[in-house]
């Protein structure tokens, strides 16, 4: 019943803040449609907080961050059907997300009471398997559902009316089916614009196919601005409820398969905002987030803010 | 939709079906050979001829099937980070990984379309730090990896812990697969272009298309040199340089104009002055730039100051370009 009233809630704040765009809002946790937000299911989160916390303990980082936002319960309520998306790219050192840190987000969200917790992936279980985020997953409770990338039938076409180049997105039939939606990142270079962070990481979502249209021609004349404003777009129409990022040791080099040089912030970063995320974890090996295509064409989207004077700002160390 | 323990369709081509074809004479029959689907190829590929000896290989162990990824599947392997390798000209990746004890290291062959570019993609990949390997292609080890050109391939070795053994063991597969590949290589001419006094050889670095050079150094977004031979080096000096080429000395003069309208449109550049040739420029972020012509190439130096030794380097560079004319 909960999920039947937070899908009317959304469709009434879309239909208000002339957000109609997004795409399953009964999953996707903006400021304006957060499931359960109308019916005070949840106590809110502060959505104007990054929390970094530095240490050495993944599992009590990640616990620490999501408590600075407010605890999990800002995010999921009893019954909440949640989707996580680690990045699961190449047991490469410094490639994917370090397992304690989905292990803690799954046992927080079993703690708020979730119904269940679903890794929603259309790359190889070996890719899971050899970086350790299956059996984190598992052992945690979480099901892994790995869809195949290459059955179209298992996508669902979705408009992107803001998207500057990007004008349909084609995203997991399954994805429809949660009330949370939980991103996990891990930040690092990429040899295609740079950086990924929290938006580069919805394209874990998107179909291949669809992907591929992120570039240009045939590689050979690919385009940074396309690509980046292609994700940008994406991000339109699909919101996390949080995003909890791996800053912890990542590749500034080689990515984002490595391997390559390793950097050491040690650092869980969680929030809401995910331009402001990305900007503080570019800005963790100096780069400027201005200078990421991706994370200004988000700014210009309005998904979040790009000058992090402007966020609160919480560094935290165990 | 796949759930726990089903296989996948697009999976990589396993190692046990095609030793169906390939019968028991394959040294490589001692990979296990778990997780069979259906080949796509129908004629069974060799991967005895890209991996090495395992004789060599000091009691390293395949420690599950070979696979192979070809063309666009690339993706399938290097979700979200093939791209570069298909602006250098990939041609197919062979993994295959190895064990000893509780060390584990990964040898992933990349075949590229040419001895250029696997050169280019091994000069962009081992970065400028590292270790120097002593082998007839060229190794460098850095940290826990390495990377080896030889010919139109790049080998690229991970050991998953630093141990002693481990990265032993890292050198010991790098040997066996450099005594494995024929022949090495020369160097792309344009790489030699830069080879004047003060370069620090290990910096060289050559692309071959926008890609990389994005990788390297952000002066654009878009492709607006569209040269797709460029080679880079650092100097004693502090200076950075970018050559690049274009087909003759008429089209670089072409290309020279609109680069230069280019810089002189971005915000990101602001112009000091123009001299015999030369545009002089300050980055946003306070570094000097100096563009010039000479003969078919571009050049284009980059350095914290503007003095006289990023002067005198500019001269030697163009008197080495127009004395190979």
């Amino acid at each position: 019943m909960k999920r039947q009233l937070s899908r009317r809630a959304f469709i009434k704040s879309s239909a208000n803040v002339g957000a109609a765009t997004l795409v399953g809002g009964h999953l996707l946790g903006t400021i304006s449609c957060h499931p359960g937000g109308e019916s005070g299911q949840k106590p809110s989160a502060d959505t104007s907080i990054v929390a970094a916390v530095t240490g050495e303990d993944r599992y009590a980082q990640t616990v620490k961050a999501i408590e600075v936002l407010g605890g999990m319960k800002c995010f999921v309520s009893g019954g909440d059907r949640v989707c996580i998306l680690p990045n699961t790219q190449r047991n490469n050192p410094g490639a994917f997300t370090n397992p304690d840190i989905v292990r803690a987000v799954i046992d927080l969200c079993a703690q708020a009471g979730s119904e269940r917790v679903d890794c929603l992936s259309w790359l190889p279980r070996e890719s899971w398997e050899s970086t350790g985020l299956a059996q984190a997953a598992k052992g945690a409770g979480a099901n892994l559902k790995l869809v195949d990338g290459k059955d179209e039938s298992l996508f669902r076409a979705v408009a992107v009316p803001r998207g500057k180049i990007l004008k349909e997105a084609c995203l997991m039939e399954l994805f429809f089916e949660y009330d949370v939606f939980i991103n996990i990142p891990i930040t690092k270079d990429h040899a295609g614009n740079k950086f990924t962070g929290t938006m580069k990481n919805l394209m874990g979502l998107n179909s291949p196919r669809s992907n591929r249209t992120f570039h240009t021609g045939n590689f050979k004349n690919d385009n940074i601005e396309h690509l980046d404003q292609c994700i940008a777009d994406l991000n339109t129409v699909v919101a996390p409820t949080l995003c909890v990022v791996d800053a912890t040791e990542f590749i500034i080099t080689n990515g984002p398969f490595g391997p390559g040089k390793l950097h050491h912030p040690e650092k869980v970063v969680a929030g809401q905002d995910r331009v402001a995320i990305d900007a503080y974890c570019a800005s963790l090996w100096d780069l400027a987030p201005k200078e990421i295509v991706m994370i200004a064409a988000g700014h210009e989207h309005g998904l979040g803010e790009i000058d992090l004077s402007r966020k609160d700002l919480r560094e935290i160390v165990l | 939709m796949i759930e726990w323990g089903e296989n996948r369709s697009g999976s990589p081509i396993p190692m046990a079906c095609l030793l169906i074809a390939l019968a028991a004479s394959l040294t490589l029959c001692q990979c296990g050979s778990e997780g069979v689907t259906p080949p796509r190829r129908a004629v069974a590929f060799d991967f005895a001829s890209y991996l090495p000896e395992i004789s060599l290989l000091d009691q390293w162990t395949p420690d599950r099937d070979p696979r192979l990824y070809e063309g666009e599947d690339l993706f399938a392997f290097i979700n979200g980070g093939a791209e570069i390798y298909h602006e250098y000209g990939f041609e197919r990746v062979i993994v295959q990984e190895y064990k000893k004890g509780d060390g584990k290291i990964t040898l992933e062959i990349y075949e590229m379309d040419s001895p250029k570019a696997a050169f280019g993609i091994w000069s962009l990949k081992k970065g400028a730090e590292g270790r120097r390997l002593e082998l007839s292609g060229r190794g460098v080890l850095v940290d826990y990896y390495a990377h080896l050109w030889k010919g139109p391939f790049l080998y690229t070795l991970t050991a998953f812990d630093e141990s002693e053994e481990t990265m032993a063991g890292l050198e010991t597969i790098a040997r066996a697969v450099d005594a494995a590949t024929e022949s090495g290589s020369d160097v792309p001419a344009i790489a030699d272009l830069l080879r004047v006094e003060g370069l620090v050889e290990q910096s060289v670095v050559y692309m071959t298309g926008p890609l990389a050079l994005f990788n390297c150094q952000r002066f654009f977004t878009g492709d607006v040199f569209e040269s797709s031979e460029i080679v880079k080096g650092d100097y004693e000096c502090g200076c950075r340089v970018f050559a690049f080429a274009y087909g003759d000395a008429l089209k670089g003069e072409k290309q020279f104009g609109k680069v230069w309208a280019e810089f002189r449109r971005s915000p990101d550049f602001s112009e000091v002055d123009v001299e015999g040739g030369v545009l002089r420029l300050v980055s946003a972020k306070g570094r000097f730039i100096q563009f010039c012509r000479a003969q078919r190439y571009l050049l284009l130096l980059l350095s914290e100051g503007d003095g006289k030794a990023v002067a005198s380097l500019r001269t030697a560079l163009v008197e080495r370009i127009n004395a190979a004319f």
